[in-house]
């Protein structure tokens, strides 16, 4: 994560008959994985310290220098000219040996174990095992299905103490819940005390075993009935990049993906909260009106012709940079405003999370000066503050964006509430959102769909200014129009492009 | 002047043992002790390091390499922190030579590590000593405490710019303890586990800093070595393996104990002539250098002389020169099944070969047949030689090769009596 | 009749028409003469098939009366017709662990290929020798856990024992 580029010398190295350049001095393992070989590991994690116990990794070098016996190369370094094998006979029996005695004591959970489908104990058996056990003895055995805090659950029995979990909590989030108990083959996995620390999860994902596993993803689904969605967290203005296991029955987890400007390696627990609202029962199929408290389904092509004016629009901060061009290109800046998220926690917990939950707010700010030619002035538009909420007591139509991931905010959460039972009586509540779970939904009077972050392909701007993408996945609702078009729809009825401002012909 | 209380030079280590209280330092200087010291101080540290190197002296804890060559690879960056650690751990089951030489002598020891840290140039050193060994950890530092009185140890000591504590810290027992990183992990306060290499100790060691490691007999023999030189010293042994060795023989001969015999000394003299023969029943194996060597038969027990090449030649080790003698009266299954409890107790866990393997040979051992039993003897010792055999040279360390090498060593010498054994077992 | 050219023309109609229907002929009057008939009186009479045949699924249970199957899915996984649907969920026992909440298979995508019982790994489920399922709704088709494994005709509603039992579990080679 780091952004000092240090000049270093770059070198030729060769991994089997392949010529790799890297760095002189990194890690051999790290250069060999990232030029596509691929190598046997469990403890080797990039974002962690060395620590060489699992073994796998094992390379004979070949020259006059050479050790006289395979090392493993996670624990050595590149330089000029040396010559690795791991397809060497030495090589290949040291692998398959090494897999047998990870699979000695380990549980035949398979059936039951979550990370069936994208476990590296069944994925190198297959390539580098599949021998006949040899084990009939009795297996040592240890405590399973502990809870140890914070979504995670902990089998013992399942751990090949490759001790990437405990790195994690000492150097990561340094705060060392996570230990090795005992010696020898009785050693196991444990929580010293609950984990307590906002980047628990991040454990589930790095375990290469079913050892550790989410309580949140438990027995869900089978990982094999998944594709995984690469896109980005809007939680905060960090903008980890993500990735978030779906099919066609609903959205299960959310992931890390490796973002070394941004991420790292890891994300945030609220983080994995993010796919929850994707596929929910809640999530609205088509235009609904409240009918005195009941909301049943309407057109929504018809009450948007004879809406009355004036209207105003009040934007989430979550909206791609591609959305807001468009909004902005059909509305006047007078009747543009923003429901901007109240900070939450510390501005920054010196890992990845921010306070500043409006995700997208600077690259709102950058396309409303691109169409504007004016800075964006929050403390008029934002109408989460008393000053600008004056304004809208004249509106008699108001388009509402509901925020996304509303119910993860803690404060957000009763602030909009609020905020939605302020706006004039007599005004004309339209809510574009994408479910309707929202609380203040009662103050609503129309519901229009709108597609997820998930369901759209788009940019936006992290804190660093940087753009990440959005990718469109799997649509779970399907007359979800985006806000963008809902308004086109207004504009073409009106058959003007400043169709807000002027009154139905 | 009694004669008794004079020092008997024609040992290298048990010169001083005969004379009562010598762990007392007038005692100890009263018979010449610190002498050697004195004399190194008018040395160069590089002379003294030559000297070491001359002789020929070779690691005394089971490794046996050349301690002068190991002391040429440390820094010679004299204002740069660095530590001089005495491995006293001696856990390896047969061996208890060293105890025998802190217990009676501790001021040689002292006297060694001085010269050692003076030649390498280290401020502070340590004697880790295996927790087991209460009584000889307070031996030691009574003897210290003596030794800081008198001014032989802490700053400026006996007026030179030369500068050295000596601590003692007891282990808490666990044998990978007296691996060498593992000794510098369990000192640095963490668990016990062996470190990887490289970094080498001598590079990176204790905390981060240059850190020299060696064993109890080796440092006590510096002395002598400073006293009488290397040429002296090259008197007694082999070429190869020059020198006198401190062997702790155990077992079914009549006298057990310790003795200092020149390396190359015939096993069967040091059985008939210094144990006076064995106890009862005829010899049937030899364990030569600690629980880690593989057995070696009555026959090769009798032509075997003890230095590193000629044990090694049997295919066994010299290891610390632990001696357990057999006689025919022992099962050699029941050897092997103790053999593998201990390693299987003493693995540290970290890497997955030792952690596995150990717990497994055990369970292979002491297999006992089920109804559906189908395994022949001769493919219950296969699978113990293939899961010994693949332990080796895939570890931090080399306790997964201390518990296969004997593993090997057994069915290798004695195929009947182990088929034997695993065909018999009663359900 | 229509006849062979070749026997037309070298034997002449009649004696083609013979030569061609000879083994037709024999096998009509054997069969009319014969004591026992090819053709079953069914339902009187029913066809018994090998123990290989696969019909209707069967569920197996352990020894304590609960269902053998863990949810690995790997039936529904290897199902080609994609007409095997299970939730899992937590099992109090944590010995137990994963135990399927819903087990439910559309019976008429189903083609009784019986893959779903070459993949279980545990026995769970197996293509038994009920081959009768004829019926009137659609709904009917669709059957759950209950009548997989605890319908009338398994053992008076008690179930069939799998031969794979956890106790074993550890010992058995794969």
């Amino acid at each position: 994560m780091s952004d000092i580029k240090k000049e270093k010398k770059i070198v030729t190295f060769k991994w089997n008959d392949q010529e790799i350049q890297a760095e002189e001095g990194s890690n051999l393992l790290k250069a060999a994985l990232d030029h596509g070989i691929e190598v046997a590991h469990y403890c080797y994690h990039p974002g962690l310290s060395v620590s060489g116990v699992c073994r796998m990794c094992m390379v004979e070098q070949i020259g006059d220098k050479a050790p006289p016996r395979p090392y493993p190369s996670c624990n050595a370094t590149v330089s000029e000219g040396i010559h690795v094998r791991n397809d060497t006979p030495k090589v290949t029996s040291a692998v398959q040996s090494t897999l047998e005695f990870h699979l000695v004591n380990h549980p035949l959970d398979c059936t039951i174990c979550d990370q069936a489908g994208e476990c590296k104990l069944q994925e190198y058996y297959m390539e580098h095992g599949a021998y006949d056990s040899s084990m009939v003895d009795k297996k040592v055995h240890k405590e399973k299905v502990q809870d140890i805090g914070r979504n995670v659950m902990l089998d013992a029995e399942r751990c090949i103490l490759c001790s990437r979990c405990v790195r994690f909590t000492a150097e990561i989030t340094k705060t060392h819940e996570l230990g090795i108990l005992n010696r020898g083959d009785h050693a196991e996995i444990t929580a010293i005390e609950p984990l307590k620390n906002d980047y628990a999860a991040n454990v589930v994902d790095i375990c290469p075993v079913g050892a550790l596993t989410s309580k949140d993803f438990r027995f869900n689904q089978r990982v094999w009935f998944l594709e995984d969605l690469e896109t980005t967290c809007l939680g905060c203005v960090t903008g980890c990049s993500v990735k978030i296991s779906q099919n066609h029955n609903g959205a299960f987890r959310v992931r890390p993906r490796e973002d070394q400007e941004v991420n790292g390696y890891w994300m945030c627990d609220e983080g994995r909260e993010i796919y929850k609202h994707l596929s929910s029962l809640g999530r609205l199929q088509f235009p609904l009106k409240n009918n005195s408290g009941l909301f049943i389904p309407t057109e929504s092509e018809q009450f948007l012709s004879t809406l009355p004016r004036p209207m105003a629009i009040i934007l989430s901060t979550h909206l791609t940079v591609e959305e807001y061009e468009a909004i902005f290109h059909l509305i006047p800046e007078d009747q543009v405003y923003f429901y901007r998220l109240p900070e939450e926690g510390p501005e920054f917990d010196s890992l990845l999370k921010r306070s500043d939950k409006n995700a997208n707010r600077l690259g709102l700010e950058k396309s409303y000066y691109k169409a504007y030619n004016n800075v964006l002035n929050w403390t008029t538009k934002d109408c989460s503050l008393a000053g600008a909420k004056e304004k809208l007591n004249s509106v008699k139509s108001c388009f509402i964006v509901v925020p996304e991931f509303l119910p993860h905010f803690i404060k957000a959460k009763n602030n909009f509430e609020n905020f939605l039972h302020s706006l004039p009586k007599e005004c004309l509540k339209i809510a574009l959102a994408y479910d309707d779970l929202f609380q203040g939904i009662n103050h609503c009077d129309y519901l229009l769909p709108v597609p997820t972050f998930a369901e759209k392909d788009g940019t936006f701007f992290n804190f660093k200014e940087q753009a990440r993408t959005l990718k469109k996945g799997i649509v779970y609702s399907q007359q979800a129009q985006s806000v963008p078009d809902y308004l086109a729809l207004i504009t073409k009825t009106t058959n003007n492009s400043k169709g807000f401002s002027h009154a139905a012909q | 002047m009694n004669s008794n209380l004079q020092p008997n030079f024609n040992y290298v280590l048990l010169s001083h043992h005969h004379i009562p209280n010598v762990q007392e330092i007038e005692v100890y200087e009263q018979a010449e002790g610190y002498s050697a010291f004195k004399k190194s101080l008018s040395l160069t540290p590089d002379f003294i390091k030559e000297e070491v190197k001359a002789s020929g002296l070779r690691g005394r804890g089971g490794a046996g390499f050349p301690t002068g060559i190991k002391w040429g690879f440390f820094s010679k960056d004299r204002e740069a922190k660095k530590y001089l650690l005495c491995n006293a751990d001696e856990s390896e089951p047969g061996t208890f030579k060293d105890r025998f030489l802190v217990e009676k002598n501790p001021h040689l020891l002292i006297e060694g590590m001085l010269i050692s840290a003076w030649a390498l140039g280290t401020q502070k050193g340590y004697i880790y000593i295996r927790g087991e060994f209460y009584h000889q950890a307070k031996i030691l530092e009574k003897a210290i405490t003596q030794a800081y009185q008198k001014g032989y140890l802490g700053k400026n000591i006996l007026g030179k710019d030369f500068s050295f504590d000596l601590y003692v810290h007891r282990g808490a027992g666990a044998y990978i303890c007296g691996e060498e990183t593992g000794m510098i992990s369990s000192l640095e306060g963490k668990k016990g586990q062996p470190k990887l290499k490289p970094p080498f100790p001598a590079i990176k060691g204790y905390r981060g800093y240059p850190t020299m490691v060696n064993n109890v007999e080796s440092l006590a023999a510096v002395p002598w070595i400073i006293s009488f030189g290397a040429a002296r010293y090259r008197q007694w042994g082999t070429e190869k393996s020059p020198g006198t060795k401190l062997f702790s023989i155990s077992g079914d001969v009549k006298k057990a104990g310790v003795i200092e015999v020149p390396l190359g000394t015939p096993l069967k003299n040091i059985i008939e002539d210094h144990c006076g023969g064995m106890r009862e029943a005829p010899l049937k194996a030899v364990i030569p250098g600690g629980s880690s060597a593989p057995i070696l038969t009555a026959e090769q027990a009798y032509k075997v002389k003890m230095d590193y090449e000629d044990v090694a030649s049997y295919g066994s080790m010299l290891g610390s020169g632990a001696i357990i003698v057999l006689d025919q009266t022992r099962s050699i299954a029941e050897i092997l099944k103790w053999t593998l409890e201990f390693y299987h107790h003493e693995s540290c866990g970290q890497c997955t070969p030792c952690r596995e393997g150990t717990g497994w040979m055990e369970k292979i051992a002491k297999r006992r047949p089920s109804v559906e039993k189908t395994s022949t003897p001769e493919e219950v010792m296969d699978l113990l030689n293939r899961v010994a055999q693949n332990m080796r040279g895939q570890t931090i360390c080399a306790l997964a090769a201390a518990a296969a090498m004997p593993t090997q060593g057994i069915l290798k010498a004695f195929p009947e009596e182990m088929k034997a054994y695993f065909g018999n077992l009663k359900s | 009749m229509l006849l062979n050219k070749d026997l037309y023309q070298h034997h002449g109609y009649l004696k083609g028409l013979y030569l061609a229907l000879k083994i037709t002929l024999i096998n009509l009057l054997r069969n009319l003469f014969k004591k026992e008939r090819l053709t079953l009186n069914y339902p009187e009479e029913k066809y018994q098939y090998s123990d290989r045949f696969k019909g209707l699924h069967i569920l197996t249970i352990k020894e304590d009366g609960s269902l053998r199957c863990t949810s690995c899915m790997l039936c529904a996984t290897n199902c080609p017709a994609q007409c095997i649907h299970i939730v899992a969920s937590n099992h109090d026992d944590p010995s137990v662990e994963k135990a399927p909440v819903s087990f439910e298979i559309e019976l008429l995508r189903c083609v009784f290929c019986g893959f779903c019982a070459e993949a279980c790994p545990v026995d769970a489920i197996r293509l038994g020798g009920e081959y009768e399922l004829a019926g009137h709704f659609e709904r009917d088709w669709i059957v759950d856990q209950h009548f997989l494994a605890y319908r009338k005709s398994l053992n008076e509603g008690k179930g069939v024992l799998s031969v794979v039992e956890d106790k074993n579990r550890m010992k058995l080679k794969l």
